[in-house]
């Protein structure tokens, strides 16, 4: 079904990506229809819901629940996958070490348990009759020999030391960003050593799509709450609380210069909340490719809902990139809910339960009342002219 | 794309000489208008001078590609100027010796307006038929830190720009702008206000009151100002396909009939 192209000099990471042979990257897919390259989130149920994974020289956005837990989450998995596919990874963090979220990123369950000890024991070629063609086959290992597309994770355990190592990834924590940021009167200084950390990054590993390499891999940005008070934003506000202050749509635009021109893929989650200007988070959506809300249900009366008894939160997409074509990924639908459980995180199609019990008190609103994104796709905050 | 020439109803051979027409999407995505806009002057040897300020040129390329339209061989053949405004804008907040200050000064537009104006007659001169300038979109500038006032006047140049002596000579104008949920952010807004107040024909796109459809992606209302016919104002719904667009009254989409 794929054929496969010459590698040619691409200007743009926007060139068909069918032009570079498609078995070279590792951990990289071309959409099914629109031939864009994408990487996996590491959420394999997200992947399937946003159109296969991420695309390659896009910004991924992600709208932070309250607490701002499971948005750490899903930069974790982000983050793993990397060690995964062999990708490179750059984290910054202002809120966090980076550190710690590195030696927090969550082991990969590997596919065969008995894989562990290699080669056939007399006892497994007994028990299990593979078809002789495959026998001397290595079973598959975990690590970036794996060219899986999108990996499942166990929260209870943590990656190795090993493999995290075998990323060298880059890190860039507080005291790096209150060190190193320069005075500047276009934008917030750290957001400009952000910039230029990104950049150098991307030169260092030779990820620009003009440069012609041998070995092509993708170079994975993960921003973990961008915007927080620790990177001297204050809510879109100037120092003089009257004025907006444009760093954050600015150093959005600069990054997407970047990424529209390499091959990575860069994920932030900004804590949107904390932005209260009309109108400000929207012009920040504008700015990014694709963008996602996590709404979670801890601490609010949500959690003792009983149609939200199996869900930790919701889950929306905002808006989805249209890139190299007049249509972007459209699915059933763009509100989802999100469970948590000890192994495995999963994103689906909220499904109520099938009976409430006769003793819940049925609420008569709405069980997503204020739930109305304004998205790129299609909806309005005017009340549903449907509901009874 | 014929579909949309209908809606919009411009016959396949109108010149618009010294139209102004603002595009404006709220919370559906509308930008397939601009890539309509382009196949379709530059398919009618029009020459067009594109700034493009929030997507790259690759996209645009594949994109009217499908539509029937080779942007790398217009530009070789002087009919299309791509002014890459994400690029420019871009970099001045990446590098530290910006190169084109003139154009990305952040108070004034007046550089980045006679850049784009030495475009234009560039175009002029080297063709017979009067420029198209499409400008994709204003509100990246509005984003970034340029006033209302400025942007606004911006446009107001541009419409000079275009309007040259003789019904023949005058060029034609359009713009993106990307106005988000109506209502909710006021500077936009007022931008576009003020735009369509300057323009002839206003488009806007939306998304559909009750949610996301799979099916129906959202209206689009078309009004044609200054006349004094009748039926000046045009709603209907679409659907956006892979190389073309659908239109039909509210509520005739074929899933809904099924």
């Amino acid at each position: 079904m794929f054929t496969f192209f010459n590698c040619s000099m691409a200007t743009t990471s926007f060139q068909k990506k069918a032009r570079v042979k498609i078995n070279q990257i590792p951990g990289t897919k071309p959409s099914l229809f629109n031939n864009q390259l994408l990487i996996s989130s590491g959420v394999p149920s997200l992947d399937n819901i946003i159109g296969g994974g991420l695309a390659v020289g896009t910004v991924c956005l992600i709208e932070e629940d309250v607490y701002g837990s499971y948005s750490r989450l899903l930069l974790k998995y982000f983050s793993a996958e990397a060690a995964m596919t062999g990708h490179s990874l750059l984290l910054a963090s202002a809120d966090q070490d980076p550190q710690l979220i590195v030696k927090e990123l969550p082991g990969p369950i590997l596919d065969d348990p008995g894989d562990v000890t290699k080669g056939n024991t007399p006892e497994q070629s007994e028990n299990m009759k593979i078809a002789w063609r495959y026998q001397h086959l290595p079973a598959s290992q975990a690590g970036h020999s794996s060219s899986k597309f999108g990996h499942y994770y166990d929260l209870t355990k943590v990656m190795e030391p090993q493999l995290i190592s075998s990323v060298n990834p880059a890190l860039v924590g507080i005291e790096e960003l209150e060190r190193e940021c320069k005075e500047c009167k276009d934008l917030n200084p750290k957001y400009k050593y952000l910039l230029k950390r990104i950049k150098e990054e991307i030169d260092r590993g030779h990820f620009s799509t003009t440069e012609q390499t041998d070995k092509r891999s993708i170079l994975r940005i993960a921003v973990h709450s961008l915007g927080s008070p620790l990177w001297d934003e204050c809510g879109g506000l100037a120092s003089n609380q009257e004025d907006l202050d444009y760093s954050l749509p600015r150093f959005l635009l600069a990054l997407r210069v970047l990424m529209r021109s390499a091959f990575a893929v860069c994920m932030i989650t900004i804590p949107t909340h904390l932005f209260q200007i009309p109108g400000y988070v929207g012009r920040l959506r504008k700015m990014c490719d694709t963008v996602l809300h996590m709404d979670s249900f801890a601490g609010s009366d949500k959690e003792k809902n009983p149609a939200f008894k199996e869900y930790h939160g919701l889950f929306n997409i905002v808006q989805l990139p249209r890139l190299n074509s007049l249509l972007c990924h459209m699915p059933d639908t763009l509100d989802f809910a999100f469970k948590l459980r000890r192994k495995k995180f999963t994103i689906e199609k909220l499904h109520l339960p099938p009976e409430l019990s006769e003793t819940a008190n049925r609420n008569q609103e709405d069980p997503l009342p204020h739930l109305h994104p304004s998205t790129a796709l299609c909806s309005t905050t005017k009340p549903n002219k449907l509901d009874f | 794309m014929e579909d949309v020439n209908n809606v919009l109803d411009i016959a396949k051979d109108d010149n618009l000489y010294g139209e102004v027409i603002t595009l404006a999407d709220s919370t559906a995505d509308g930008t397939f208008l601009i890539h309509h806009f382009l196949s379709f002057f530059l398919g009618n040897n029009r020459p067009v001078c594109f700034v493009s300020l929030s997507q790259s040129f690759g996209h645009h390329k594949s994109v009217c590609q499908k539509l029937g339209v080779s942007l790398t061989q217009k530009i070789e053949s002087s009919h299309l100027n791509f002014f890459d405004g994400l690029k420019v804008f871009g970099n001045r907040f990446l590098d530290t010796q910006p190169e084109n200050v003139d154009i990305s000064n952040t108070t004034s537009l007046q550089g980045f307006y006679k850049a784009i104006k030495t475009n234009y007659e560039d175009l002029q001169d080297k063709n017979k038929a009067p420029p198209v300038v499409i400008v994709d979109s204003l509100n990246v500038l509005l984003n970034i830190g340029y006033q209302v006032k400025e942007i606004s006047a911006f446009v107001q140049y541009l419409c000079h720009l275009i309007s040259g002596p003789g019904c023949d000579a005058r060029g034609t104008l359009i713009t993106f702008l990307s106005i988000g949920e109506n209502g909710l952010d006021e500077e936009t807004s007022l931008l576009w206000r003020s735009v369509v107040h300057m323009s002839n024909m206003d488009v806007l796109v939306s998304g559909l009151e009750s949610g996301y459809c799979k099916d129906v992606h959202g209206k689009i209302e078309v009004k044609r100002r200054n006349l004094l016919k009748k039926n000046s104002q045009k709603t209907m719904q679409f659907k956006v396909n892979d190389k073309s667009v659908n239109f039909f009254a509210s509520g005739m989409s074929r899933a809904v009939l099924g």
